[in-house]
């Protein structure tokens, strides 16, 4: 596995498979990520109540198992459902977790 | 109004994008409503026609007729004309949705888009089913808003991220869900302030007491 790279995590998908950042019903803040790589930058970036609307709708999981193909990211994300983190202790735990995501794909 | 009531829309509108260009009074009492593309001229029974549909659609070209104090026939004539040039754009039915069991929520979305885009965005969303109304603003930023249908917030959400959102040129959305409706009304023509302030004018050109 050391030097592999998984396509599906890599890759950035069209705009029509971008994840789109809400914080609410029908309210986009106008962020959008079109790889693992973008996504977790926006995670930094967006308001907070956008990482809560998303997370514990399971929009997050969805769109990693769904449109990148990285089922185990998404089951790591899931699980951070059952903590009911808020704030920013949510957003450095997710970023936390993709990055090291990451390193884990690159090394 | 009532509940089903028989409802009829005017002017041909492409997009919901028409040019109303000039409304000018002429000599015989004629309003000269440039369309695009067209042009077609209405005098002050059209305009009474055209009120007498908008009151009742169903009503006969005789019971017009009588109410206005004209020939049936000329009431015939000039509402084909009417719809031959697209002013009377068709008949239907105001249905009052929530009685009829549609349990649909409304939506009012703001877009906010690049001036470039705005066109193309405001295009695409009139090719959506879901899109009732779109129209285009230009407050601080240029704007799109647009009444939109779901048949749940779940449905609304996933129709403004997966084909709103996406769309070139879309800087940020703002939805309100409408929680209580007060009115819902179509324009009337006997409500415009412009046509009515014209037939005014006209009157007072004849001499006439009552406007």
């Amino acid at each position: 596995m050391k030097g592999e790279v998984t396509p599906k995590v890599i890759k950035t998908v069209p705009r029509e498979k971008a994840f789109y950042f809400f914080t609410s019903i029908g309210n986009y803040t106008g962020n959008s990520a079109s790889s693992l790589k973008e996504f977790m930058e926006k995670i930094n970036e967006v308001n907070v109540k956008s990482l809560e609307f998303h997370l514990y709708r399971g929009d997050f999981e969805k769109w990693i198992a769904e449109v990148l193909e990285d089922k185990e990211l998404a089951e790591e994300i899931r699980k951070l459902q059952k903590f009911n983190l808020v704030g920013d202790t949510l957003r450095k735990q997710l970023y936390t977790i993709i990055l090291g995501h990451l390193k884990y794909l690159t090394r | 109004m009532t509940r089903k009531q028989r409802n009829f829309y005017i002017f041909p509108t492409k997009n919901n994008k028409f040019k109303h260009k000039s409304l000018s009074i002429g000599r015989e009492a004629e309003i000269t409503v440039k369309l695009k593309n067209n042009t077609v001229v209405l005098d002050d029974t059209d305009y009474k026609i055209l009120e007498a549909l908008q009151e009742d659609a169903k009503q006969t070209y005789m019971a017009i007729g009588k109410h206005l104090g004209i020939a049936h026939s000329t009431v015939y004539d000039r509402i084909k004309r009417m719809e031959q040039k697209g002013i009377i754009k068709k008949y239907t039915a105001m249905i009052d949705a929530e009685k009829a069991g549609a349990k649909n929520i409304t939506a009012i979305m703001t877009i906010y888009t690049d001036p470039k885009e705005s066109e193309r965005v405001a295009e695409k969303l009139c090719e959506a089913p879901k899109v009732l109304e779109v129209y285009t603003s230009l407050s601080e930023e240029l704007q799109i808003i647009a009444k939109v249908v779901a048949q749940n917030q779940e449905s609304l959400h996933d129709f403004i991220a997966n084909s709103v959102a996406p769309l070139p040129g879309v800087l940020r959305i703002r939805t309100s869900i409408v929680t209580k409706k007060f009115k819902e009304n179509q324009f009337l023509m006997a409500n415009d302030p412009q046509k009515l302030r014209f037939i005014k004018e006209i009157h007072n050109k004849l001499g006439e007491d009552k406007p």
